[in-house]
């Protein structure tokens, strides 16, 4: 037997939650599984998608907040999102076909824990944590590096549900996100970077961060590479240098793969365009 | 000529039911106890069913029937939708089953079920277990004619044919030559990916005949095949064709209308349903040969090609429905395209364990359009001079013979399509453009790329089919007419042209035109049916003299009522019979067909009844410039801007044409930048069945398409025209590619351009 429930509140969510829960928060993934013959007999199945408190976002103290089942065209229309962190913005709007953008939401997008996941790499850019929920109504934290394990698998305890999403906000920063699909829509990144830099006056780098989705199993931001370049001036040998660095490991990281011989030179020569850009 | 009707852009009488939804596709026709098939699939590549554990699935609620390779007929039949020849020598290789044991690809019919729902079938089809004998399997050409190879035919060394055409004296042209150039090119397996998949009904009707409603573009020729499959008279079927959502030569197949009779046959004639998925339609249906080339060309002092000479292994899948016919057809395309003196060809069509190769629009042209093309452009490139002059001055002209048909280029402006297109596209300028661009940027390479194709129209020269065709017109009481054509409208247009003939003639308004909605068997006049772009030309033959011997007719009637006046001093124009020489207007056609209808002594409905046999063919231009920007970073092709030129002859409704050029170059840009069916070599499973995965473009990637027509008037085109339906999508991909290799100075011998595969030429 499958259960279905449609909770309209948060409250109301928790007491359907069991060992057995699996959520739809938009359904552009678990539709798709289902089609394919994926078993939800015995599952509890909890639709997120009719409760008001999950959408939206807010702004508190030069962060955001995003609730879970915020659409990715809900944000690609945010005024905040696309004041605060544009890269998201940018992210957003190259998932899937406007359909999809419709009813796919961001929690949905950490939760199945896609390697190919769009707004992923923006919001590990800005620092993402993931708001956690239990059963119960306590809360909990978690860095977005940490919550993700592998593929597919996160830390999200059977009795808790993602309730929202918060990042920094990188108002002042420059962003840039860039995604290579098998075609220009409908499609799911092969690659996707997203980057962020803030400047001094003298031209030195004050911050910057650099992400790469896709190419990895797991969306990875590169601290010790953002941490050594911090107070350098960009140059073409420091693009070269950060290119090649980045490329090399997420080779280590990736393992060489069938697909490497095409993914790996041109991680290099994106992160090297998208630094060049940055600089202008 | 001047004409009225013909030439002019009149909007597709079934425009607005299809826009509104109100156009009833086969699935949407209605049908009382409707049973539901479902087609169980072989789960292995090549091997043999030991045996069915049907157990599981009979109890599953709602099955009536089960049905197995041991249930059909034994004797095999050709899916290939040819008109029949009476020359066995000529026939179709009949080598399919309608379920079979011997699994010869991943996905090939190995039984049925037929259920009350179409639920029950699926979850019963997935219950059945199959035993299977496996035997090793092939995915190309190559692998399949490795010596000691297990035959997927018995007895065909896993060929479906193999043949040498020579002419002229290709080793002395060789010899000879001032310059001699040679490569390998391979083109990829592509699927038709119409909107609406193949779904057929069948059932016994009152007069209990067997009635299949069918999404074809054959309903003549299935109601042949099914009589084959069954081994029973022809006239024991019907077949009925209602609105087609597309068909690009996969429905010039008969795949699923066998098995669906097949089904109904099993439970008393009650009505079945078969509808394919998306997934099955991919592999299960028929796909686009996949072939390997070897291409070599000589040329003079003054840059003429005078000779070719080339190999082609074609990759033909499991069964051979149109079979080598696909690599001949693109043994004439290389033939004619620069009419050389000196030919020869050595095809090979190769048995494999993958989806069935059949018609796909432009048949085999697309291949060899893309190795003949992009050798010449690489010659063109390295003997330093403009490609679009060098395939100018190559090309066939008007008044020339084809050394390798031998038939008259009566009309063949393609050396005009490539002018217009030079100028219309800024083609010297844009040259000029790139090279500085070039030097400028290290990380974006721009350039431009020539492709062109010279295309029969109807089978006609090297297929020996019947070309006839035929119309029925019946004047009705007010004057407008009533055309019964046997001609198959799959969403072209072609209704909506014959009606403007038909108009031309008769000297009324389009919209006093009628056409059936449906095609029937039953009811309209014999056509082979909508295929090798021959409708406007063939059917148009028909069309016309129907309407001509009609006017005749009308004219006689209108004397018998008024003996003032000579046939020949008569004419109709605008509706109304009038004096020639005043062009005075005599007597409405409404008036005078309401006397023809119910005079009492003089009146009989006038009607034509024709049937024509076509005996010529024309040959039609198509030339596609393309500029790109090269990505050299990502391996990315972007267009910035591409066009197509076509020499059709007569233009007979421009909106209508453009529509079909545009099509055929999305379809062609797909073709040349992204599409490929992709296969498991672990275990011969299909990767990319479905259209998530198979990356069509979308809206988003194709860019404006430009579309310019010459529009000499053919002598043999009932009015002036040619082949228009397949020949867009040959030129753009060697077009394409040839601007990717003028860009970045580098030869790319394989499509689909993927960036992936860009970059790695880049970086080799």
């Amino acid at each position: 037997m499958l259960n279905y429930f449609r909770p309209k509140t948060i409250k109301e969510c928790l007491e359907f939650i069991t060992d057995e829960r699996v959520y739809i928060a938009g359904g552009t993934d678990l539709m798709v599984e289902l089609k394919k013959g994926h078993d939800l007999s015995n599952k509890t199945v909890i639709d997120l998608t009719h409760i008001p408190e999950l959408s939206g976002v807010k702004k508190v103290y030069g962060e955001l907040e995003i609730m879970a089942c915020t659409t990715h065209d809900d944000i690609v229309l945010n005024k905040d999102v696309n004041k605060c962190l544009k890269a998201l913005s940018l992210a957003c709007r190259t998932v899937g076909s406007p359909q999809i953008r419709n009813k796919g939401t961001v929690g949905g997008s950490v939760g199945t824990a896609s390697p190919a996941s769009d707004p992923m790499p923006a919001l590990m850019l800005a620092d993402g944590r993931v708001v956690i929920i239990n059963k119960k109504g306590e809360m909990r934290e978690e860095k977005l590096e940490d919550f993700i394990i592998k593929p597919g698998v996160t830390t999200l305890k059977n009795d808790e549900m993602i309730l929202s999403l918060k990042v920094k906000s990188l108002e002042d920063y420059k962003q840039s996100f860039f995604k290579i699909g098998r075609r220009k829509a409908l499609a799911i990144a092969r690659l996707n970077f997203a980057m962020a830099i803030l400047m001094n006056n003298d031209e030195t780098i004050k911050d910057i961060r650099i992400v790469v989705g896709a190419a990895l199993p797991v969306t990875k931001r590169f601290y010790d590479i953002e941490k050594k370049l911090i107070g350098k001036k960009i140059t073409k040998e420091v693009i070269e240098q950060v290119s090649k660095q980045i490329s090399e490991q997420v080779l280590a990281i990736a393992g060489p793969r069938k697909s490497s011989e095409y993914k790996i030179p041109v991680i290099r020569n994106v992160i090297n365009r998208m630094l060049k850009e940055m600089e202008v | 000529m001047d004409f009225k009707v013909v030439g002019t852009s009149q909007t597709r009488w079934d425009a607005e039911a299809k826009v509104t939804g109100k156009a009833e596709y086969t699935r949407d026709i209605p049908m009382h106890n409707l049973l539901y098939g479902k087609v169980v699939r072989s789960k292995i590549a090549h091997g043999r069913v030991i045996n069915y554990n049907l157990e599981e699935a009979l109890k599953v609620p709602g099955v009536i029937k089960i049905l197995t390779a041991d249930d059909v007929p034994e004797h095999t039949y050709s899916t290939a939708g040819h008109p029949h020849k009476l020359n066995v020598k000529f026939q179709d290789k009949k080598d399919t089953n309608i379920f079979t044991r011997r699994v010869r690809y991943f996905g090939d019919a190995i039984g049925a079920v037929i259920a009350e729902t179409e639920l029950a079938a699926e979850i019963a089809v997935n219950k059945i277990k199959i035993d299977y004998e496996q035997w090793p399997f092939y995915l190309n050409s190559t692998d399949a004619l490795q010596p000691g190879a297990k035959e997927i035919h018995d007895g065909s060394g896993n060929l479906v044919a193999d043949t040498t055409n020579e002419y002229g004296d290709v080793d002395k042209a060789f010899k000879e030559a001032k310059y001699v150039f040679e490569d390998e090119y391979h083109t990829q397996t592509v699927q038709h990916c119409h909107l609406e998949t193949m779904v057929a009904y069948a059932y016994k009707d009152v007069d209990n005949r067997w009635v299949c409603i069918s999404s074809t573009q054959i309903p003549h020729i299935c109601r042949h095949i099914l009589g084959d499959a069954f081994n029973m008279p022809f006239g024991r079927f019907r077949v009925i064709k209602p609105f087609v959502g597309g068909g690009f030569g996969n429905k010039q197949d008969i795949v699923i209308e066998p098995l669906v009779m097949a089904m109904s046959m099993a439970v008393d004639g009650k009505p079945v349903v078969l509808e394919m998925t998306r997934e099955e339609l991919f592999v299960c249906s028929r796909v686009r040969h996949a072939n390997d080339y070897k291409m070599k060309i000589a040329i003079d002092e003054n840059y003429h090609i005078t000779g070719i000479d080339m190999d082609v292994l074609s990759q033909n899948g499991a069964y051979t429905s149109h079979g080598h016919t696909i690599a001949l057809v693109g043994e004439e395309a290389a033939m004619e395209l620069f009419n050389v003196e000196n030919f020869r060809a050595r095809s090979r069509t190769v048995y494999t364990n993958t989806a069935v190769g059949g018609a796909m629009r432009a048949y085999g042209t697309p291949q060899a359009a893309f190795a003949l093309n992009s050798l010449a452009g690489k010659a063109a490139r390295e003997l330093g001079i403009d490609q679009l002059e060098f395939q100018m001055k190559n090309v066939p002209k008007s008044g020339e013979l084809c050394n390798g048909t031998q038939v008259m280029f009566f009309t063949s402006e393609l050396s005009e399509c490539l002018r217009v297109g030079r100028d219309s596209f800024d083609w010297v300028k844009r040259n000029e453009d790139c090279k500085k661009f070039n030097l400028d940027n290290s990380d974006r390479k721009r350039g431009l790329g020539v492709g062109t194709l010279i295309y029969a129209t109807n089978t006609k020269p090297h297929s020996p089919s019947i070309e006839s065709s035929g119309c029925r017109l019946i004047l009705n009481q007010d004057g407008s007419v009533k055309m019964m054509i046997g001609a198959t409208e799959i969403g072209q247009g072609s209704d909506t042209v014959l009606a403007q003939m038909a108009a031309e003639v008769l000297g009324i308004s389009y919209d006093n035109v009628y056409v059936d909605k449906y095609t029937d068997t039953d009811v309209s006049p014999f056509d082979p049916g909508s295929f090798a772009s021959r409708q406007t030309y063939v059917s148009g033959m028909a069309v016309k003299k129907a309407a001509e011997v009609l006017k005749v007719k009308i004219l006689e009637a209108y004397i018998l009522f008024t003996p003032l006046y000579s046939e020949i001093d008569l004419d109709l124009v605008d509706g109304y019979v009038v004096f020639k020489k005043t062009g005075k207007k005599l007597e409405s056609l409404g008036d005078l067909a309401l006397k023809t209808y119910y005079d009492f002594h003089k009146g009989n409905c006038l009607t034509a009844d024709v049937s024509i046999n076509c005996q010529t063919t024309a040959y039609s231009g198509t030339a596609c410039l393309a500029y790109v920007e090269v990505d050299t970073k990502t391996g990315k092709v972007e267009i910035l801007d591409i066009m197509n030129v076509h020499d059709a002859g007569k233009i007979i409704n421009p909106m209508l044409a453009s529509g079909q050029v545009e099509g055929g170059m999305a379809m062609g840009i797909a073709y040349g930048l992204g599409e490929e069916l992709l296969y498991d070599y672990n275990n011969g499973k299909p990767l990319n069945n479905n259209l998530l995965d198979y990356k069509m473009p979308t809206c988003m990637d194709v860019p404006d398409l430009k579309v310019a027509f010459v529009e000499p008037i053919d002598p043999t085109g009932p009015f002036g025209n040619k082949s228009l339906g397949e020949p867009p999508l040959s030129a753009p991909a060697p077009a394409i590619r040839n601007a990717v290799a003028n860009a970045i100075g580098l030869e790319i011998n394989s499509i689909p351009l993927t960036p992936q595969r860009v970059l790695e030429t880049l970086n080799k």
